[in-house]
Order: C-alpha cells, then structure tokens, then sequence
C-alpha cells in the first residue's frame, strides 16, 4: 500500500467520529488523502514506517495528525510520547482531539509536545466548524517544517 | 570524823598507845626485878621513900599486855601472835578485868583494913618497907582506883553509849587525874602514906591513859587529837605547852610555899615576869595559831565562795541547757509528730512498703496487704520477686535496680500479681534512703493501685485500633469508589459524548443532505432529536462539572469577591441582552476561599437570577453582604419570579426543578453545584422566596472574623 504523500493521518477508533470527521474535511476540500488509522499500533507503523508500511518514507511525513486518545491497542498519549521524542517525527503537527475534556489530559498533552488540544463538541455544527478551523490552520495557514532539514536528525539505527 | 583525820597523825597515834603498852610492861617487870633482885631503884627511881608494890608492877605488866593485844593496826584482824583475833580479845578482856579486880580488892582491904593475902604473893614484902598505917604490899588508894578506871577502861574499851559518848576515854581522863594527883603528892609530901603511890607507877598510869586514848585515834578525843581542824590543831599545839605550863608554875609556887623560904623582890618579881613573858608568849602562840586558822578560813571561805559562783554558773548554765534541750525535745516531738501525721496521710492514699538493699521486704502498709492479698506476716522477710508478674522483661528490673542502687529516684508502672494470681498494676515511686555513706540502705516504694486506668486504656487502645482498622477499610473503600467515580466521570465525558455526537451529527446529515425527500414529520421528528441530543450534552457536562467539583481539592487564597463577580456579571452580559437589568453589588469583603469554585457559586447564583427575573420589566439583582455571628454571609436576590417555601428542600437537589422546562430552561445541577462548593468550604447556604417576589440566597464560605480582610469595615456599602 503506497501511503507516501499523505496529507492526513486520522487516528480514531469510532467509525461514526471517522465518518463524520471525513465527510466534513471533504466537504470543505480541505485534503483528499487522508489515511485512517483504527488503532495506535496501525498509527505508529503508519508513522514510523514499519509494518504494513515499511515502503513508506519518513521523507514523506503526513502534514498533519489528528490522534484521539482513547485508541485500542496503543493509546493516543502513548503514540503521541512516541512521535514526539523520536528526532525523525517529532517536526509533525500532532492535534489531540477528543471527548475527553480532563485537565490532566489536557496538561500531560501539552507536557509531551501536542501542538494543539481540542475537545470535540456534541453539537454537530460546532464540530464542523472546529474540524474546518483546525484543518484550514493546519494544511493552508500554518508554513509546514521542511522535512529534509530534519532528516539528518535521524540515526542510522531507525532504517 | 575519820575523813577530817590526818592519817600521818592517826599512824603516830597508834605507835604512841603500842609504846605506852611496852613502856608499861617494862615498867612492871622492872618493878617485880627490883623486888626480887632487891634494887630499889628500879621501884623507886629516884632517892624516894615510896616503891611501887609487887601486885601493882604486875597489874601494870597486864594492862599494858591489855592494851597492846586491844591495840588497832594497819594489819587489823591478821593472825599475828595468836592467829585467832577472838583469842586475843578474850585475853586482853581477861587481864583487865584481873587488874578490876585487883584494884577492887586492894580498895576493900584499904576500907575494912584486913589483910586478904593478894599482896605479898608475888614478892615477899619485909614489914620495915611498910609505909607506916599500912600492911606491907599494899598498893595505895590512889593507884587502886586508877587500876579500876583503867582495867575497866581497857574492858570496855570498844564500847560506845547510844549518844556517842565514849566511856572508855572518861575513865582515861579519870585515870590521868589520879596520875597526875599522885606525882603532886609526890613532889609535895614525898613522906610514903597511905595516899601516895610511887612515881614509876603514877608515870606509867599517865602514860597508859594517854595510850589509851591514842589507842583509838579517830574516835571521840583520840579523833580530835588527828584531826586536821583548827580547833584540834590547837588543842594540839596548846595541851603540851599548857600543861608544862601548869607544872612549872605549879612546882615552883608548892616548892616556895613548901619550903617557906622567903624570896627577895627580886626573885618574886622575875618570877612574876616570868610567869607574865610565859603566859603573853603562850597567849601570842595561840594567837597566832588561831588567826592562821581565821586566814586559812577566810581562804576556805573564799574558795567556798568561788567555788559556789563556779557551781552557780554552772547550774544556770545547765538550767539554760536544759531549757534549750526541753525546747529541743518539744520540737522533736513536733516533728515527730508532723512525721507521724505525714506517714499517716501517705498510707491513707498510698501502697506502701519499704525494703532492704536486697529487696527483702520489711514494712508493708494495710493498703499494701490488701492489694497484694498477702498477710503481712506472709511479707515480712520475703524478696519483692514473689510479687513479680513475668510481664516485665529482666531489662526492665535491672534498669530499675540500676537507678535506685546509685541512689536516684527511679519512676514507672509495675504489673504485679496477687497471691490468688490476679493481676494488678501500680504506678511506683522507689526512692533509696541513703546513709552517712551516701549509700542507699533500704528503699521506700510508694504505690498507686492504677489496675482500672490500665484496663480503661487497654480498652480505649483496643477500640481505638478497632476504629483505625474501620478507618482504614472505609478509606480503602472510600477509595475504591472514588476511583470509581473518577473512572466513571472519566468514561461519562468521553464514552457518553461520543455517541451524542454521532446522533446529532447524523441526524443533521440526514437533515441536509434529504431534508428535500423527506416528509414534513420526519423533519420535525429529526429537529427533535437535535434538540434532545443538546440537551443531554449540557446534562453530561454539568454532571461532570458536579464530579469535579467534588474532587477539587480546596485551594484557599485571599480573594478579592468584588472584581470576581464583576467578572462574572461581565460574563453574563451576552444573556442579558436587550434586557433592563440592574446590578446592585455593595462593597463584598475579600475573604479566604478558593477562588475557581467560589466564581463558579456566583456564576450560578447570578446566572439563576438573570433567568429568573426574566418575565419581569425592570430586573434587579442585588449581591451583598452581611456579618453574622463573627462571619460573613453573602446574599443574592432578585425580584423574579421566586418560589413557594414549601418546595424549599428541593431547592438544592440535583436534577431538582420548581418550573416547567418550557418556561426555565436548565439541568437542576446548578444549585446542587452551589451547595456542594458551600459545604466544601464548611459553610452553608439557605434560601427564601415567595412566587412572584423574588428569591434570595444566602450563603457562608466557613470564614471566621480573623479570616477577613480589613475592608470587612465596608460590606454595608451602597449599591453599584
């Protein structure tokens, strides 16, 4: 499967959240490839190409994940502990979103290097609107890292 | 009389009456030698016409063996001679009553002039040395009765009459006289008669009359001759030198009278002169005798008199002595006494024994015999050990033996066991007694029966452990459950939300993307569930709003209550849009309380409020505050729609609601948050309202007087 070029990597285990989440991003255009992942394991192969992704570069890193926290399997701070004190992803926006609106969540997000908490709303326009900002910010405003500046970071032990 | 005696005196004494005894056996047997061998001489002495007779010269031979075996000596009763004192008693009594009855006799032949052969037995006496008108051999009546009184003297010579009286010495006396008138009739009618006696015999009656009395020397006179006073000292001086005296003047006015020869002037007045000088200087003599006696008196009295003041002195000083020892006792005896009162007092409260550095016990009190239910006879004499409970461990007694040994107090509670084996405890005070060493010699145990306290702290120790285990499960359990809750919470926010979300989503899709092909009622029916589905998110997030509330740890800070429901009222400004609503805040102290949670009271108070007075034209909402009993009370009313009193309980009830949802939107968590902040902070929170004037909630935030800040002085300030 060549996952390369990824624009999005949505980490949530709730099909209704993935339907929902989906069906809002492309109504607003705002990516067309957008990986799912249904648990943290698939998440983090994902990432760090392993796995079912071992043809997959880190030269072709995802510009943005949005990871829930509760995920079978791996949970969303453990993922997000990974990506972040790894030198070849660290650089990769990482937004938190989900239900959950505990603070020591929220602090230990934050503590870990989550670049953004959001907490999903239950009303359903209030989640569009959210979803819309936070891709609108993410994929067109934000300036994304340039990857390769990164790579040299990376050990050789990681290939 | 025998202490005033000089013994130098006493001895010369004796020696005297032992030589006068010798001197008169001498005498004696001279005499009988004379007549036999016929030397006159030796019965005459001088060129004298008068011989001492046979029977006389014997008699004198056995008054002098008389007086010698009666004489007293240092030796007294030890065999001498005769080795039997009786022996010699009898002999001596025997000889002279021989020579009594010799005089006795020789006096009868005198007074009827016959002749009873008693005085030529021993010697044969020639008629031409007769003395003319007297048989031949016949003693004179002189020495006869001298013989008597001396014979008898010597026979009673031991004798003393009831009054004292002495009367061997009186015979002596009379003895003495004969003896003495005998050598005057010598000297004046030296012609032999029948009166006159020889001068060996009237010497030697003399010299056993003094002998006899020397004989004696501490009894009546002989005592006066020995003794040291000043009287017998003259006498002793004196008697001598008066009786040559008397003998000189006395033989020469009889030589001149006897020889009628005629003196000159001159002889008469040297002789008077003479006389004159003798008799001054005598008198000079005894003078000076008797003031040397005065002086020696005076010294005697003087040293009297010192000796006396001396005495005085000294019995004031004892009297003193014996005042301050009286003193001394009384104050003894008071101590004593406070002691016993103190003893008694102590065995009143106290157990008390005393024991030696052994531990052998040997006092124990009453309060002691009835702990310990031994008889005090079954205590004396035992080692303490016998009391000994096997609770404490050795280390225990050996500290214990360790400090009283070294002489400190030593302190703390005992278990004992009684002799029925029961147990009890007392809390004992050992205190060592020490000696002049600064050893202790035994120690004193003062006890306090302590079994009930003991029992009464086992009990309190048991149930106080009983409780802390009941704590422990209970807060395992609170525990348990609050993890639980937390768990819950946590599932509530994250597991509940979700599928809201997916309904209302859904539904909304549903809505936008067939809303064309629906029909009418399927679209009213969806607009339902939207409205449904928000409604239970606002529930979820007020219960766990609710949960949280509970589990925040109350963070107190000095929080200034005016700018935080400013901020409140700020925030609840968007609700109030388009509404007449005024805002009367007095000045709210700044008190301790946790900021977050107190904001989130007001919050709900001024927000109830607002949705309250609604209906009404002009809304007014006031806050203040009020101080009761030492704290602040805050309120907030409003003139809205109010509530009847008798829904009062359920005011603060979660889920609780007095209106209907159509007219008041809310969850009924609101209050329920309210009430539980309140209590967080300890302090409480009431309500009063009435439908249609308005609601009033007063609450406190567990904050005492001291707790308040200085503006406190303005909390009854204006309104806004």
């Amino acid at each position: 499967m060549n996952s390369d070029g990824m624009d999005i990597l949505l980490a949530e285990d709730s099909q209704d959240d993935v339907d929902l989440a989906l069906h809002t991003l492309r109504r607003e255009k705002l990516a067309n490839n957008i990986f799912v992942a249904r648990d943290g394991e698939e998440a983090l192969d994902f990432i760090f190409c392993r796995g079912a992704f071992a043809q997959r570069s880190f030269e072709h890193p995802p510009k943005l994940v949005l990871l829930d926290l509760k995920l079978p399997k791996v949970n969303g701070m453990e993922v997000l502990k990974q990506v972040k004190s790894d030198p070849r992803t660290k650089v990769i926006p990482v937004v938190i979103m989900t239900s959950s609106k505990e603070e020591r969540d929220l602090v230990a997000s934050y503590h870990l290097g989550a670049n953004s908490y959001i907490q999903k709303p239950v009303d359903f326009d209030q989640f569009r609107e959210t979803v819309k900002t936070i891709g609108l910010y993410w994929l067109v405003i934000n300036q994304p890292p340039i990857v390769e500046s990164f790579q040299h970071l990376a050990g050789p032990a990681h290939d | 009389m025998n202490d005033r005696c000089d013994p130098r005196l006493v001895q010369r004494c004796r020696a005297l009456a032992s030589a006068s005894a010798v001197f008169a056996v001498l005498v004696g047997v001279l005499g009988l030698a004379g007549w036999k061998l016929h030397i006159a001489t030796l019965d005459t002495w001088v060129a004298a016409p008068i011989k001492i007779v046979p029977n006389a010269a014997a008699c004198l031979i056995l008054l002098g063996v008389s007086l010698w075996l009666q004489r007293e000596s240092k030796e007294d009763n030890q065999s001498s001679a005769w080795n039997s004192a009786r022996i010699r008693k009898l002999a001596a009594k025997t000889a002279a009553v021989i020579v009594c009855l010799m005089g006795l006799l020789s006096l009868a032949e005198h007074v009827c002039g016959c002749d009873l052969g008693i005085d030529r037995w021993l010697a044969a006496v020639p008629a031409a040395e007769a003395i003319p008108g007297v048989q031949p051999g016949l003693m004179a009546v002189i020495a006869a009765l001298d013989f008597l009184a001396l014979g008898a003297a010597l026979l009673l010579l031991d004798w003393k009459t009831r009054r004292g009286h002495w009367p061997a010495q009186f015979l002596a006396f009379g003895a003495a006289l004969g003896a003495v008138f005998g050598l005057f009739a010598l000297v004046l009618q030296p012609r032999a008669s029948g009166i006159t006696m020889a001068l060996p015999a009237a010497v030697t009656f003399f010299v056993l009359a003094c002998g006899l009395v020397c004989s004696r020397p501490t009894w009546a006179i002989g005592g006066l001759l020995t003794s040291q006073n000043a009287g017998a000292r003259l006498l002793r001086s004196a008697v001598p030198a008066a009786l040559l005296i008397l003998g000189l003047i006395g033989w020469s006015v009889s030589k001149a009278m006897l020889t009628e020869a005629h003196f000159t002037w001159v002889e008469a007045s040297l002789l008077a002169i003479l006389c004159g000088t003798i008799l001054v200087a005598f008198l000079t003599w005894i003078a000076f005798i008797v003031d040397r006696s005065d002086v020696l008196n005076a010294e005697l009295e003087r040293r009297v008199a010192e000796r006396t003041a001396a005495l005085q002195s000294e019995v004031a000083e004892r009297t003193s002595a014996q005042a301050a020892l009286k003193e001394s006792l009384a104050t003894s005896e008071a101590a004593l006494k406070e002691l016993a009162d103190q003893k008694f007092a102590l065995d009143q409260h106290a157990i008390v024994a005393t024991t030696d550095v052994q531990g052998t016990i040997t006092y124990v009190n009453d309060k002691f015999c009835a702990i310990s239910q031994y008889s005090r006879e079954g205590l004396i004499g035992q080692n303490h050990r016998i009391l000994n409970s096997g609770h404490h461990p050795k280390e225990f007694f050996q500290q214990m033996y360790h400090t009283i040994a070294n002489g400190k107090v030593w302190r703390g509670e005992i278990k004992n066991r009684a002799k029925d084996g029961s147990i009890y405890w007392v809390d004992a005070t050992i205190v060592p007694f020490l000696g002049a060493d600064g050893k202790p010699w035994q120690y004193v145990a003062i006890r306090t029966d302590i079994t009930e306290r003991k029992l009464a702290e086992a009990e309190i120790r048991q149930l106080n452990d009983e409780l802390e285990q009941r704590v422990a499960e209970r807060t395992t359990q609170l525990e348990a459950a609050n993890h639980e809750l937390e768990a819950f919470s946590y599932s509530v926010s994250h597991d509940l939300r979700a599928p809201l979300r997916h309904i209302g989503g859904f539904s909304q899709l549903l809505v936008e993307e067939f809303g064309a092909t629906l029909a009418p009622g399927a679209r009213h029916y969806l607009d339902r569930i939207q409205a449904g589905t928000q409604k239970m998110g606002v529930l979820v997030d007020e219960l766990l709003h609710l949960a949280r509330v509970g589990r925040h740890a109350l963070k107190r800070q000095t929080t200034k209550l005016n700018e935080l429901v400013a901020e409140v009222v700020a925030m609840l400004q968007p609700e109030s849009e388009g509404r007449q609503v005024e805002w009367a805040i007095s000045d709210l102290p700044a008190v301790e309380c946790d900021p977050v949670l107190a904001r989130q009271v007001f919050q709900n108070l001024l927000s109830n409020a607002l949705k309250f007075t609604r209906p009404r034209a002009q809304a007014v909402i006031k806050v203040s505050c009020r101080e009761e009993d030492g704290q602040p009370v805050f309120m907030v009313r409003d003139n809205g729609i109010g509530f009847n009193m008798k829904y009062v309980d359920k005011l603060f009830g979660v889920f609780q609601r007095l209106h209907r949802a159509e007219d008041f939107e809310g969850t009924g968590i609101g209050l329920a948050t309210v009430q539980r902040i309140v209590h967080k902070h300890g302090g409480q929170v009431w309500a009063e309202g009435e439908p249609d004037q308005g609601a009033t909630f007063y609450f406190t935030l567990g904050v005492g007087k001291q707790a308040q800040s200085k503006k406190n002085g303005a909390t009854a300030g204006g309104r806004l």
